[in-house]
């Protein structure tokens, strides 16, 4: 009997790497993402709101938009939500401005913006998300403006740097407040 | 003339028995670290996209809802939990998921609406109520992600 050659070693360790890639490439680690939305509880007392704080949107059965009674384009909305939200200018037609008492920052004058945001029965989903999303990127705009002004950087630099008290003081200072009336026919 | 008679030099052979132990651990490791998909939807569903999205940082604590269409139908087809259901069963059985969670962490529980873009939006309101009604309210607009 000959004695067993031992056979070649190097292959397999190519074999074992090869093995690893594959995993490596076709394994996903599974994430959801969206907009993440906070529903209004059910016993919703909706106090008077005086109308100029109000950004009213209707979105209508043929999926087109009206921003305070005029229609506009969606691509026209954020720049647009995100002037209103801040008010810099103080204008008349946009919100009242107020004095609120903000953690760092003392007293600081924030806008009183509400959005309404109101469906008709068959407006499409995926515009109605478009919506929402134009809304988010308006809000997010409005929050880097105040941020570089109070605190000389961008509010998506605090979120990175997990900057999380002057993160709440900006969040404080332009809540998200989007209103969702029932859809009308 | 004297010629040497060359005799190969042999290398002491590295033993191979032990590299079919390593692949066979990786494969085990990915094998165990691999999550099957299991929810998917019985229909074709065709999300909406966006660009403000944010990831969700607590999957366990959520639970899924399809909307869409069946193919070529009309009538618009709601899915939870690998059936299809009614509007108004969407309140009693999230609830029944919600229950199934650790009480100190329902106010984090989610509910993750796929929803077809060309569904009308009275069904989605239909769907929110039904959670407002439960207090189940934070939800996400699962949006189709561009790969």
């Amino acid at each position: 009997m000959r004695p067993t050659q031992p056979n070649n070693a190097g292959s397999m360790a190519d074999i074992a790497f090869l093995l690893l890639i594959f995993f490596l490439v076709t394994t996903t680690i599974e994430s959801e993402s969206g907009l993440m939305r906070k529903l209004p509880p059910d016993e919703d007392s909706s106090g008077e709101i005086k109308r100029r704080n109000v950004l009213n949107i209707l979105i209508n059965n043929d999926d087109q938009l009206m921003v305070n009674l005029k229609p506009m384009e969606i691509d026209a909305l954020p720049a647009y939500a995100a002037t209103f939200i801040q008010n810099k200018e103080e204008k008349s037609t946009f919100p009242e401005m107020e004095l609120k008492d903000l953690e760092l920052l003392g007293e600081t004058m924030v806008s009183k913006q509400v959005i309404s945001l109101q469906c008709a029965t068959h407006t499409s989903y995926g515009s109605y998300v478009g919506v929402q999303d134009a809304l988010a990127s308006a809000y997010r705009s409005a929050r880097n403006d105040f941020s570089e002004q109070h605190f000389n950087r961008s509010f998506d630099d605090l979120l990175e740097a997990k900057a999380i008290e002057r993160v709440k003081v900006v969040q404080s200072a332009i809540p998200m407040r989007i209103s969702e009336a029932e859809p009308f026919k | 003339m004297k010629f040497k008679t060359k005799r190969k030099k042999s290398l002491p052979e590295i033993s191979t028995s032990s590299l079919p132990d390593i692949i066979f651990i990786l494969l085990f490791f990915f094998m165990v670290t691999m999550v099957i998909k299991d929810d998917q939807s019985k229909f074709q569903v065709d999300r909406p996209t966006a660009v403000q999205i944010e990831k969700m940082k607590h999957l366990d604590l959520s639970a899924t809802i399809w909307v869409g269409y069946d193919e070529g139908q009309s009538i618009p087809l709601i899915q939870f939990d690998k059936r299809l259901i009614q509007v108004d069963e969407v309140a009693g059985l999230i609830a029944e998921k919600r229950a199934t969670l650790p009480e100190s962490s329902a106010p984090l529980f989610t509910t993750i609406i796929k929803a077809d873009r060309e569904l009308p939006m009275y069904l989605i309101t239909d769907i929110k109520q039904e959670l407002r009604s439960i207090n189940a309210l934070k939800i996400q607009y699962s949006i189709q992600e561009e790969s």
